[in-house]
């Protein structure tokens, strides 16, 4: 689980929120009936220059409206009963494979072991009940997106007044608003789910948590955000975002989703090329009355062959460690623009 | 949808006095739950870290104990930092060695020497004064300081050796006796238990030591269910020392176990040193079959790339050597 600076989530919280840290303190100091803490010091913790008090981060918390301990767990069971934690991941791999029928026993069994007055619970079984129920068709997107925005309420209650770009959101929170983003591109609204991603990847820019969650999550978002621009025609964009994930993915030594953006990144500049735009911008503005045609055509052959090579690449990459879905695409996608070298593949 | 699941407690439960315990003290109840699980003692667990009722006291949350102690003691019962499950808010402090920490690992793995050297330096000078968990930061540096050695291939064998018995002894002097005795140790101390033996001079010895430390990686996913995540570099110098030996099918198994303990992380780690080893003892066993022969290149394309995207430098001249020569087509 995910580690974050104490300082920066605070800071991001009480800025979303509206609240000075002259008002923050006058709240504590209400809630102790003595100074608790000054102007002066809350601005060092905000921007990590001196370490919190034990007690005064819980305090803090409270008057910003979230849950207050220090460490909370994403869903609470009894001590004796923690195994029941696992299941959690159980349901998630049931839902992906569509097990619906598995995935709600497993989450009746679940369920009747959480504490439900525990707010994260019951944000926790809104949406993975919501979730079952609308790929099972039960309910409409729109239905589903409503219940997701009421789950969110649950951990956000000022969820309609802050902007959206500025929360420091946790791994449960993050999960909800992909889905609604899902959903949105489901129903090819995809002004929304530009917006939504948007205000997501701004608010991860913040970086309020460690390098390698940072990575991941920011990567999520660039791959969705990529396809996105795949699906609006917004070539440039997309190959932006992919080079971006690229970066950091290699930077992080983590090998999933590379061969997704790399894949995103050809498919772009072959659209590019078929359409004329591509490489025809690199040649610079005064020299392109002069090239001629057949310069123009080395060009895009130099280009197309790069563009082999990345595929080739990110073929081989995604069958570590087995063929999957991403390596059928990948394929389909290489029979089809460079059919001499795909076609030997196994 | 139907609400079938009836909650076993009741609604008003929500401010009751098991939820308000539970909440305050969320990292200590893990910890307890963790040992009770994988049936430890804190006998078992803290020697060398932590006196016990530093560890009781962790446990039932009344006193705050240093975040790295408290790593450590979940080190050793091989919970890795990154299946913590639960959300931590480190302060300013904590969070900056965090930090670091990773900065120090990243550079190492990125062959960024010098950067690496300079990150170490600032590392011992911030936990100059780390208190309860000075100890720990001093193995942290020992540590990584020899597997920057190893990497930069400076230093003589025993130089490097050296750093790795220090590091261990910092926390577990009594090392030999504990692996022996199958008693608990955390990855930190068996990686470096690793990287001791694979510095012995005698290769027979060598590979005894090493099948030792497999077995005993055996007896904790026995144990725990899971293998603890230093268990792959071990596999490696395991794997590798019987290729030497030219025992290439136990080399090939050795090999795949540890690609299927890969395949749980999304982190490259040394997939292509042992996807590379596995293709060189396959070779060397000779192909029945012509689909053998084809999987076999197929596995060394996916090294080569895997290699190049993630700029293993050292490796991939290895590869792209060894591709030349069987006369393997690549870009």
């Amino acid at each position: 689980m995910a580690r974050y600076l104490a300082g920066r989530v605070i800071r991001m919280k009480r800025e979303a929120l509206n609240i000075s840290r002259e008002k923050l303190c006058e709240m504590l100091s209400n809630r102790a009936e003595k100074e608790v803490c000054g102007v002066q010091t809350l601005y060092r913790i905000e921007n990590g220059k001196t370490s919190i008090k034990t007690g005064m981060f819980e305090k803090i918390m409270e008057c910003i409206g979230q849950v207050s301990e220090r460490n909370y767990t994403t869903i609470l069971v009894p001590a004796e009963k923690r195994r029941y934690l696992n299941l959690k991941t159980d349901i998630y791999t049931y839902v992906i494979y569509k097990e619906f029928q598995k995935a709600r026993e497993t989450l009746e069994l679940l369920e009747s072991e959480l504490y439900p007055g525990y707010i994260r619970n019951q944000q926790y079984l809104m949406e993975v009940k919501a979730t079952l129920a609308y790929e099972q068709k039960e309910i409409s997107p729109e239905e589903y997106i409503k219940i997701l925005f009421n789950a969110l309420r649950c951990t956000i209650p000022d969820l309609d007044r802050i902007d959206l770009a500025g929360w420091p959101y946790n791994n449960e929170e993050f999960q909800i608003l992909f889905n609604i983003a899902k959903a949105y591109d489901a129903m090819k609204w995809r002004d929304k789910e530009e917006e939504l991603l948007l205000k997501m990847k701004a608010s991860v820019e913040h970086r309020y948590m460690e390098d390698d969650f940072y990575a991941v999550w920011h990567c999520t978002i660039l791959r969705q955000l990529s396809e996105l621009m795949c699906l609006t025609n917004q070539h440039k964009r997309s190959m932006e975002y992919c080079e971006l994930g690229i970066e950091e993915l290699k930077n992080q030594n983590l090998i999933d989703l590379i061969c997704n953006f790399m894949y995103d990144i050809v498919w772009n500049k072959e659209q590019m090329i078929r359409k004329g735009i591509f490489p025809y911008e690199k040649i610079p503005e005064d020299k392109k009355e002069q090239t001629l045609a057949a310069d123009q055509k080395i060009l895009i052959s130099q280009e197309r062959e790069q563009c082999k090579e990345m595929l080739i690449q990110a073929y081989y990459l995604s069958i570590n460690p087995r063929e999957n879905e991403t390596t059928k695409r990948i394929k389909r996608l290489g029979e089809r623009l460079y059919p001499d070298r795909f076609k030997s593949l196994p | 949808m139907k609400n079938q699941g009836k909650s076993k407690y009741r609604d008003d439960i929500s401010g009751s006095e098991d939820i308000k315990i539970c909440k305050k003290n969320v990292i200590g109840e893990f910890l307890c739950h963790i040992r009770q699980i994988r049936n430890y003692t804190m006998e078992e667990v803290c020697p060398g870290i932590c006196s016990v009722p530093t560890m009781s006291r962790a446990e039932d949350g009344s006193r705050n104990v240093d975040y790295f102690i408290v790593i450590a003691l979940l080190d050793r019962m091989k919970v890795p930092e990154n299946e913590i499950e639960i959300e931590i808010f480190l302060d300013a402090r904590e969070y900056e060695i965090y930090c670091l920490r990773k900065e120090i690992l990243i550079l190492i793995q990125n062959e960024q020497y010098e950067q690496a050297e300079k990150a170490l330096a600032k590392y011992e000078e911030e936990v100059r004064e780390a208190g309860d968990s000075s100890f720990l930061q001093k193995q942290f540096v020992l540590y990584q300081r020899g597997m920057l050695e190893q990497k930069r291939k400076r230093l003589d064998k025993k130089e490097i050796s050296k750093m790795f018995a220090e590091a261990i002894t910092l926390t577990a002097p009594d090392y030999q006796q504990r692996f022996e005795q199958r008693k608990v140790l955390s990855t930190t101390e068996l990686s470096c238990i690793a990287e001791i033996v694979f510095y012995k001079e005698n290769s027979s010895e060598k590979e005894d030591k090493l099948k030792e430390i497999y077995q005993y990686y055996q007896w904790c996913k026995k144990r725990e269910g899971v293998f603890p995540p230093s268990c792959r570099k071990a596999m490696q110098y395991y794997a590798e020392s019987l290729y030497t030996a030219e025992k290439y099918k136990e080399c090939i198994k050795i090999c795949s176990e540890t690609l299927e303990e890969l395949s749980t992380t999304s982190k490259l780690e040394n997939r292509c040193e042992m996807q590379f080893l596995k293709a060189k003892a396959e070779k060397q066993l000779g192909f029945q079959r012509e689909e053998q022969r084809a999987a076999y290149e197929e596995d060394l394309k996916s090294t080569y790339y895997a290699a190049m995207v993630f700029h293993c430098k050292e490796l991939l001249k290895e590869v792209k050597q060894y591709i030349e020569q069987e006369g393997i087509e690549v870009i």
